[in-house]
């Protein structure tokens, strides 16, 4: 069947044959590379955390260990890094809080002499 | 007073040493030989091609100079003809040197030189100099074309600036598309080496990386160094959202195949709903070189456009109550897993797909840079100074590249049509799964079908409409960061899928 718009023909026979094979086996190919990193990385955190897993697990005495019992929320460990910045950022020294005026006694030297500064003139 | 009547007498000056001029040059001598050699003959006529690539004819000046020594100069779209001239009766024989030119005999009627079918006027030296200058500006050149085109640019300047729509690339887009108009002399066989398409210009020379698909690898570099994995290694399944809204692609492809596009134009064309820049050039310059200009402009600007095409497809298939899912906020990522993920991701999408090699190679290498922590003046670089000179540079010259008359087409009004379905189909495919991946989840596993339309890969704008929609359903439900899951999935759908479609039709 063919339909013309704006002098354009549309046929829709085209699409049969190899368009539609290339159309779906691509959407597929697309649809498995990504399957294919979503079953590889739900199973990674399995195996990285295995140990912390097993180490959890004979701590608490616990039969099984869930996901929540072993990892922290973005969120949480947003808040965690905050406290730790505000932390650090606003640590200073100890200080006495007293207050004292302690008198400089300064060396007599000519080159910090008032009398040989630059203000009078060599001449006079 | 005084000055209106200044004004005229100076406006009677000029005039009457134009008319005196232009009267000195058409003044004609008895001699027929001092009539014929002493001013240059000019002719004007039309039917003229402006280049090979392009059906528009145009008007153009021809002059002929005959020299005392016999010789004679004929111009003809600046391209210089010499030969011998001679006088036999009333009539001038020009034998030509190029043997190729058969002698042409010219006769003077009415002060009037013919040539054939064409008349030349005379005109003094200057005045056929100013003829010529007049040519080589854009006045003469202009077309209905070039003025629509610098109207669509100041448009996309208008866009970026007013509404911040992809700033970033509709300045650079928006202002290529002004240079690449300004019309300027074209001829076959006449190069002024001006023009994007005019080998040896200089716009030319910076078009070659999009053209030999150079740019959008380096683009992938930059975009890999500044993006973050870790919403979609915390929640993989989300991923899937990301392939799911490549449908648009190859229901366009098939689209563009039912309105007579060969398979290798249709596939270009297809890229567009990947909303994705860089692979959309980079397929287009491998399937379609000649769709590029057209291709490229029509997926930068619904990517920018995002923010107008996506929320009401979103509204129309999504209920509110399904708008108010609450998802489970992201777990944090450990080091190792994202840094496992550039390496395993590249060896799993690039076996499947070799073709987007450049591209997905480019991807992840440039996220190891980042997520490595050892490479940090690499990743800054990737990120920052090197992704703004390629972007300077694609934007600017994708821009230029819609010359009028080789884009102003009824082929690229059908891709910018084509280009507008993809993105709603990417959008409603990625929406649609969604929901139909909530009939298998559960509890708070249950994801919300908004995030779906962020699986079309415009990084960052369509996570940021979902985060938007999100929020306008519940002021308290941020999805900002579930929505980039499926985004940047999508980016690397839309290379696998340029990768599938370069290894089917190339």
């Amino acid at each position: 069947m063919n339909l013309i718009i704006a002098d354009k023909v549309i046929d829709f026979s085209s699409i049969g044959g190899s368009g539609l094979t290339i159309a779906i086996v691509g959407w597929l190919i697309v649809f498995a590379a990504l399957l294919l990193l979503v079953i590889i990385f739900t199973q990674v955190p399995k195996l990285i955390y295995y140990n912390s897993r097993k180490k959890l697990k004979q701590k608490t005495k616990q039969s099984s260990v869930t996901d929540d019992d072993l990892l922290v929320t973005g969120d949480v460990s947003a808040a965690i890094s905050m406290a730790l910045y505000l932390f650090f950022d606003e640590l200073h020294d100890e200080e006495s809080n007293v207050i004292t005026i302690q008198r400089v006694r300064k060396v007599y030297s000519p080159w910090s002499s008032k009398i040989y500064g630059l203000r009078v003139w060599p001449r006079n | 007073m005084k000055k209106i009547n200044s004004m005229k007498k100076l406006g009677l000056i000029i005039f009457a040493i134009l008319f005196f001029l232009a009267n000195y040059a058409n003044a004609a001598n008895n001699d027929p030989i001092n009539s014929l050699t002493k001013n240059k003959w000019i002719n004007k006529s039309d039917g003229y091609k402006v280049s090979v690539d392009s059906d528009r004819t145009v008007e153009r000046y021809k002059a002929l100079k005959f020299e005392d020594n016999r010789s004679f100069v004929f111009d003809s779209v600046k391209t210089k003809y010499t030969g011998e001239w001679k006088l036999i009766g009333e009539s001038i024989y020009l034998e030509f040197h190029d043997s190729n030119i058969k002698t042409k005999t010219a006769k003077i009627e009415n002060k009037k030189l013919v040539v054939g079918k064409d008349s030349y006027k005379s005109y003094s030296g200057a005045v056929a100099g100013l003829f010529n200058f007049y040519e080589f500006t854009g006045v003469p050149n202009a077309t209905w074309g070039h003025m629509i085109m610098v109207i669509v640019g100041i448009f996309f300047i208008f866009l970026a600036i007013r509404y911040e729509y992809e700033p970033l690339l509709l300045i650079p887009i928006g202002f290529g598309i002004i240079i690449g108009n300004i019309p300027f002399f074209q001829g076959i066989g006449f190069n002024l080496q001006l023009g994007i398409y005019e080998e040896g210009s200089v716009l030319n020379y910076l078009y070659y990386g999009v053209r030999k698909g150079i740019y959008p690898p380096l683009i992938f570099l930059g975009i890999g160094a500044m993006t973050d994995f870790s919403s979609l290694i915390s929640n993989p399944k989300l991923m899937i959202l990301g392939a799911a809204a490549q449908l648009g692609i190859f229901l366009t492809f098939l689209g563009a195949l039912v309105l007579g596009f060969n398979p290798a134009e249709a596939g270009a064309i297809g890229i567009i709903g990947g909303a994705d820049g860089p692979t959309a050039i980079f397929l287009s310059s491998k399937l379609a070189p000649h769709l590029i200009g057209p291709i490229a402009i029509a997926a930068y600007s619904y990517m920018a456009l995002v923010p107008i095409i996506q929320p009401p497809f979103m509204r129309l298939l999504t209920t509110k109550k399904e708008r108010l899912i609450r998802m489970k906020p992201p777990r944090s990522v450990s080091k190792l897993e994202k840094i496992m993920f550039p390496i395993v991701g590249l060896l799993l999408t690039a076996y499947i797909s070799p073709s987007a090699l450049p591209l997905l190679g480019m991807l992840f290498f440039g996220n190891l840079l980042k997520e490595s922590t050892v490479t940090k003046r690499l990743a800054d670089t990737a990120r920052n100074a090197l992704i703004d000179i390629v972007t300077i540079l694609l934007g600017l010259t994708v821009g230029a590249s819609t010359q009028a008359d080789v884009f102003l087409t009824p082929q690229s009004m059908w891709i910018f049509g084509l280009g507008a379905l993809s993105f709603i189909i990417a959008t409603c495919g990625g929406l649609l799964f969604a929901k139909l991946m909530n009939v298998f989840l559960k509890g708070d596993n249950k994801i919300n079908p908004l995030i779906g339309a962020a699986g079309v890969s415009a990084v960052p704008d369509s996570a940021r409409v979902a985060q938007i929609e999100g929020l306008k359903a519940d002021p308290t439900n941020h999805l900002l960061m579930h929505a980039m899951a499926p985004n940047v999935s999508g980016v690397i759908g839309s290379a696998v899928a340029a990768g599938i479609l370069l290894s089917f039709l190339m």
